[in-house]
C-alpha cells in the first residue's frame, strides 16, 4: 500500500516539474513582452508633464496582514483631508473569505466619507497628470501572473521621468520606487484599475463632465449628505458651467432638497442652452407645481409630452398630477 | 442532511422574498393614480435602466443574494446592511455571483515554497513584482 502512494508520489514528480517549468516559461514571455505605454512615455514625453513630481503629505500605513485594502484607501483618504486609520476601514472593504478587498467595496467606502471616486482613464500618462495635479492614485495591480494572480492595492504618488520610476506607498514599504514597465506590466494585469479619491471641493486634473457625474450618481448613493453632493456639483459646474447633465444633476438635488426657487432657475438655465430638452421641462414642471405655480407647471409639462422621447411616460403622469391639482384648486 | 435543510430553507426564504416583492411592486401598479416623479440624475446618466418592474424586482433580488453572499464570506451581520447599502445597483449586478472571481486585493503571502523560486525568477526577469524587498 505505501509503496504504491510512494510510486505515485514519484510520478506526480516530473508533472509537477513539467508545470512549474510552464509557468516560467509562460511568465518570461510575459516580461518579454513590451509594456508599450511605458516605452511610449520614455521616448515621447507629452510635453504640458512635468519631468519629475511627487504629492507631498501622503501618508504611509504598513499593511496588516491581509488588509492592502483599508491601508491604501487609509492613504488616499487622509491625502484628501480625512482623519482615518486602516483599522476603522477594515469593517468597511475587508472581506474575511477572500482574505482580501474587492475594488466596488474600496469604491463605495470611500463615497461614504463623503470623497468623490473617480475611476481614471486606463493610461500612465493619465495617472501621471493626476499626480503632479497633486492627486495620488489608488491603484489595484496583480504582481503575479494571469495564471497566478496575486491581487494587491497600492498607492502611486510619485514619478520620475530620467530614472524611469514610478514611487509608491505599498504593502510594507514606504517610498517603494519601481521600474514602469514592471508597474505597467502589473497594472495592465488588473485591467488598468486606478481612482482619485478627491473632496467635494476638488476636481480630478483629468475628469471629463460626463465621468464626473457618472461619479456623482454614484455618490448620492452611498452618501445623502446634501452639503457635500451641492459642493460637488459646484464644482463641476465651475468648470463645466453649459453641461447639461451636470445642471441637471445639480437642478435634482435641489429639487430633492425642496429648494425650488433654485431648482427652477437651474432647469430654466437647461432650457436657455436646449429649448426643446424635454427632461428639463418635465422637472422644471414639477417644481413650479411645488412652488405653488400650476399654471406655467401646466405650460411646460405640456411641453415635455410634446417633446416626449424616452421618458415620456413620466411626463404624462406630471401633467395628470398638474390637471389634476389645478381641477381641485379651481372647485374650491 | 444538513446542507440539505440550508438549501431548502434557503429556497423556502427566496420564495417568501419574490412573493413579497411581487405583492410590492403589483400593488403600486394598482395604485389609483401612480404619483408623478422626476426624471432622476441616474437616469439622464444612463446609470439607470431598470425600466421593466422586472427588472426592479431582479436588481432587488440581486442585492438580497450579495447580501447573503457577503454573509457566506464571513462578514459580520451588523455591518452587512451598510456595506449593500453603499453600493450603485451597477455595482451589485457586477459583484453578484462573481464574488468568488473577483479580484480581492490583498496578502502577497503565503505562497507554496516552489512558486517562491519560480516568482523570484521572474521578479529577476521583469515580469511580476510579488517580492518587492528582493
Amino acid at each position: 500500500m505505501g509503496k504504491t502512494m510512494l510510486r505515485i508520489r514519484l510520478l506526480q514528480v516530473p508533472f509537477r516539474l513539467l508545470r512549474c517549468a510552464v509557468l516560467l516559461a509562460c511568465g518570461l514571455v510575459c516580461a518579454c513582452q513590451s509594456a508599450p505605454q511605458s516605452k511610449e512615455l520614455a521616448s515621447n514625453w507629452p510635453i504640458p508633464l512635468a519631468t519629475a513630481a511627487m504629492v507631498d503629505e501622503v501618508p504611509f500605513f504598513a499593511q496588516d496582514r491581509y488588509q492592502c485594502g483599508p491601508a491604501a484607501l487609509a492613504t488616499v483618504l487622509v491625502a484628501s483631508g480625512l482623519e482615518i486609520t486602516p483599522a476603522a476601514l477594515v469593517d468597511q472593504v475587508y472581506l474575511p473569505g477572500r482574505q482580501g478587498s474587492l475594488q466596488v467595496e474600496i469604491a463605495a467606502a470611500a463615497r461614504q466619507h463623503e470623497r468623490v471616486v473617480y475611476q481614471l482613464a486606463p493610461e500612465l500618462s493619465v495617472l501621471l497628470t493626476e499626480i503632479s495635479a497633486g492627486n495620488p492614485v489608488l491603484v489595484l495591480q496583480n504582481l503575479g501572473l494571469n495564471s497566478l494572480p496575486r491581487w494587491h492595492f497600492a498607492v502611486v504618488k510619485g514619478f520620475d521621468r530620467d530614472s524611469g520610476e514610478l514611487l509608491l506607498n505599498s504593502g510594507l514599504i514606504e517610498n517603494y520606487r519601481v521600474a514602469m514597465t514592471i508597474f505597467e506590466r502589473t497594472w495592465a494585469r488588473a485591467g488598468h484599475w486606478g481612482i482619485t479619491v478627491t473632496p467635494a471641493n476638488r476636481l480630478p486634473a483629468t475628469a471629463t463632465a460626463t465621468e464626473y457625474l457618472s461619479s456623482l450618481v454614484d455618490l448620492e448613493v452611498s452618501n445623502s449628505d446634501f452639503r457635500v453632493l451641492e459642493q460637488a456639483y459646484q464644482t463641476g459646474l465651475r468648470k463645466w458651467p453649459d453641461n447639461i447633465g451636470l445642471l441637471m444633476g445639480y437642478g435634482n438635488l435641489l429639487l430633492t432638497g425642496e429648494h425650488y426657487p433654485q431648482a427652477i432657475h437651474l432647469y430654466r438655465q437647461v432650457l436657455e442652452l436646449q429649448a426643446d430638452y424635454a427632461p428639463a421641462h418635465n422637472n422644471l414642471a414639477q417644481s413650479l407645481l411645488q412652488d405653488r405655480q400650476p399654471l406655467a407647471a401646466q405650460n411646460h409639462a405640456r411641453l415635455a409630452v410634446n417633446y416626449g422621447g424616452r421618458f415620456s411616460e413620466l411626463y404624462a403622469r406630471t401633467l395628470d398630477e398638474i390637471n389634476s391639482t389645478i381641477s381641485r384648486e379651481g372647485s374650491n | 442532511m444538513h446542507k440539505m435543510h440550508k438549501t431548502t430553507a434557503k429556497h423556502c426564504k427566496r420564495f417568501l422574498v419574490m412573493l413579497l416583492v411581487s405583492c410590492l411592486f403589483s400593488a403600486n401598479l394598482y395604485a389609483p393614480m401612480a404619483s408623478a416623479e422626476p426624471v432622476t440624475t441616474a437616469q439622464l446618466a444612463q446609470q439607470d435602466d431598470l425600466t421593466t418592474q422586472r427588472d426592479q424586482i431582479k436588481a432587488f433580488l440581486a442585492r438580497e443574494e450579495v447580501r447573503q453572499q457577503l454573509l457566506d464570506q464571513g462578514v459580520p451581520a451588523t455591518q452587512i446592511e451598510q456595506r449593500v447599502n453603499a453600493m450603485t445597483d451597477q455595482e451589485v449586478r457586477g459583484l453578484y455571483q462573481r464574488i468568488d472571481d473577483l479580484p480581492a486585493g490583498g496578502s502577497i503571502l503565503g505562497i507554496a515554497l516552489g512558486l517562491i523560486v519560480i516568482f523570484i525568477l521572474l521578479d529577476m526577469a521583469g515580469a511580476t513584482d510579488v517580492f518587492p524587498d528582493v
